[in-house]
């Protein structure tokens, strides 16, 4: 690289836009080049290549966009970068057991309460020609909040899930429960709940002592009261 | 040879396009054929009774795998694939037809995310890949029992194996540490560590993928240098070739090698949707692939590995499904 573009690159790493995809720390080389390209962009953002693939997702009509496609030539190895989806949790190779991403929002949220309706949406969460993506959520040259998020949680969530944690669990984020990735369980949520209940809810009144794993099947862990057949919690600790 | 013709029957009854599939397409004489494909459990044959009550009861033909990734072959025709959506290794026989499933339930030792697999044949053991674990589990090929476990300190990731057998050596990629540890199978202890952190000839960032050939030369896919580099087992740097880039040739984002029986390389490109296969020099020959679910197309492949028939097989982890190719060599006089 042209020593006079160092200032530039100089500026880049100030304001943290390389952020954790320092794939080439090496600065002399053509560090940008790994993503971008000045001329003969095939995808959005004067992304170099355009890796068209059918992938499987969590839904059928999901269609990925190409910045997705993009991410994915390199987050779907099964871990050979090293990229850390959480402790101990990575992107694995399908995306059946992540987030939902290529889906079309609008027709999705139809008529669905606990949703933002689309032309609410505020820009800090862009949708992809109507869809989600990787980039709804992530922003690859930051590194502000968590891997790489637009926002910190459970703001980033609540914009477009309304379903709000009201009175009980007040002090937990969404992702104490979910996980966004390689969630392996229904509603994302982590493999080992019933664990994660019993961190905080140590004592079991005698009717539960039945089945003290099931916790979701009658309390719901969004509502105080309601929808399901007793209130969730009477007393938060 | 009549082996491999028999395979070849014996999979194009079911697997392999109507017509011949060869690269490069006629009228140049044909170098790769695609032989088979690998992906349903009734690949591998079934007997008449299951046939008529999986048609009587309207069962779909189950798959074999949900994310096969890392794979290799041994001496006897067996293939062994990593499959982390399964959390488990296939082992699969053509010949006998046989599919069987290693998926530990030991404490402390289950397979997490097995990424990649080798066979050390000397020893009978299969070694598979644990990067969470930062380890290298070693079981029995036969019973399939736990028998080592490799973890030492200096490990961050290690993420892809290869095994030369003249001289017993396991040699395991870091991909965080960017570096190469050989470990002695005989003596079971760490005797080197190759390279570190850069960009010069002999330095890695991030090396994903290793191979090594039949005279013990080990390949690194030195995947964010987009390059490939060669070693021979002293550890002196031998050839290294490759840049970043879209036109063919180029790397752009580089995953498994394999080297066949005449030394060309096979490198998989997850980008490309394809493997590309180049002399030591870096000499293009072949792009094979193309993107799709049909007969010799993929959507980001992920390993590779060539058998002593020059059998190709490649996973195509998002079709769910190994793909088998033949190199056709140049008729002897």
């Amino acid at each position: 690289m042209n020593p006079s573009n160092w200032w530039i690159i100089g500026v880049l790493v100030a304001q943290g836009v390389f952020g954790p995809h320092d794939i080439r720390r090496d600065l002399t080389q053509d560090y940008c080049g790994v993503c971008h390209t000045s001329h003969g962009a095939k995808a959005g953002f004067l992304l170099s290549l355009s890796p068209r693939g059918e992938i499987q997702t969590s839904s059928p009509d999901a269609v990925l966009d190409s910045v997705s496609l993009f991410c994915l030539a390199c987050h779907s190895d099964g871990g050979n970068i090293g990229q850390k989806m959480r402790s101990d949790r990575l992107l694995g190779l399908s995306l059946t057991d992540d987030h939902p991403i290529g889906i079309p929002y609008a027709l999705r949220v139809r008529a669905r309460p606990d949703y933002t309706p689309p032309l609410h949406l505020p820009e800090s969460v862009p949708l992809k020609k109507g869809r989600i993506g990787c980039t709804t959520c992530h922003d690859p040259h930051s590194k502000k909040e968590g891997p790489m998020l637009r926002d910190a949680r459970p703001n980033l969530c609540r914009n477009c899930h309304l379903l709000r944690i009201q009175d009980a669990h007040t002090f937990l984020t969404c992702t104490d429960c979910h996980q966004m990735h390689s969630a392996w369980q229904t509603s994302l949520l982590k493999p080992n709940l019933a664990t994660t209940c019993s961190e905080c809810h140590t004592f079991l009144p005698e009717s539960h002592a039945r089945n003290p794993w099931e916790c979701e099947s009658c309390h719901n862990p969004h509502r105080k009261t309601g929808t399901k057949h007793f209130p969730p919690i009477k007393k938060m600790p | 040879m009549m082996y491999t013709l028999l395979l070849g029957t014996i999979l194009l009854n079911q697997l392999a396009p109507q017509e011949p599939l060869v690269w490069p397409p006629p009228p140049e004489t044909p170098r790769i054929q695609m032989i088979g494909i690998l992906a349903r459990t009734t690949d591998l044959g079934e007997s008449w009774l299951r046939r008529l009550v999986r048609v009587l009861t309207g069962q779909k033909e189950p798959w074999m795998f949900f994310q096969p990734y890392g794979i290799c072959v041994d001496d006897s025709g067996n293939i062994y694939v990593a499959d982390q959506g399964l959390r488990s290794v296939v082992i699969l026989n053509l010949e006998k037809k046989t599919r069987r499933v290693l998926h530990t339930s030991g404490r402390g030792y289950n397979l997490q995310w097995p990424q990649d697999v080798a066979v050390w044949e000397k020893g009978n053991l299969l070694f598979v890949a644990e990067p969470e674990q930062r380890a290298v589990l070693g079981f029995d090929r036969t019973t399939l029992k736990l028998k080592l476990r490799y973890a030492f300190e200096e490990w961050i990731r290690p993420v892809s194996l290869a095994i030369d057998p003249e001289r017993d050596i396991l040699y395991v990629s870091d991909s965080k540490g960017h570096a190469i540890y050989l470990v002695d199978l005989e003596r079971e202890g760490l005797i080197d560590k190759w390279g570190e952190r850069g960009s010069e000839p002999g330095q890695f960032n991030f090396p994903t993928h290793i191979t090594v050939d039949r005279e013990g030369r080990l390949y690194v896919v030195d995947m964010g240098n987009f390059r490939i580099q060669v070693f021979d087992p002293s550890g002196e740097l031998l050839s290294f070739f490759g840049e970043p880039g879209d036109r063919p040739g180029a790397f752009a984002r580089p995953r498994g090698i394999a080297v066949d029986s005449e030394g060309h390389i096979y490198v998989c490109d997850a980008m490309f949707a394809g493997f590309q296969i180049y002399d030591i020099y870096g000499r293009l020959y072949l792009f094979v692939g193309g993107v799709g679910t049909d007969f010799g197309q993929f959507s980001m492949p992920g390993d590779i590995a060539i058998d002593q028939q020059d059998r190709i097989y490649v996973t195509d982890p998002f079709n769910h499904r190994i793909q088998i190719f033949q190199y056709l060599k140049e008729p002897e006089d």
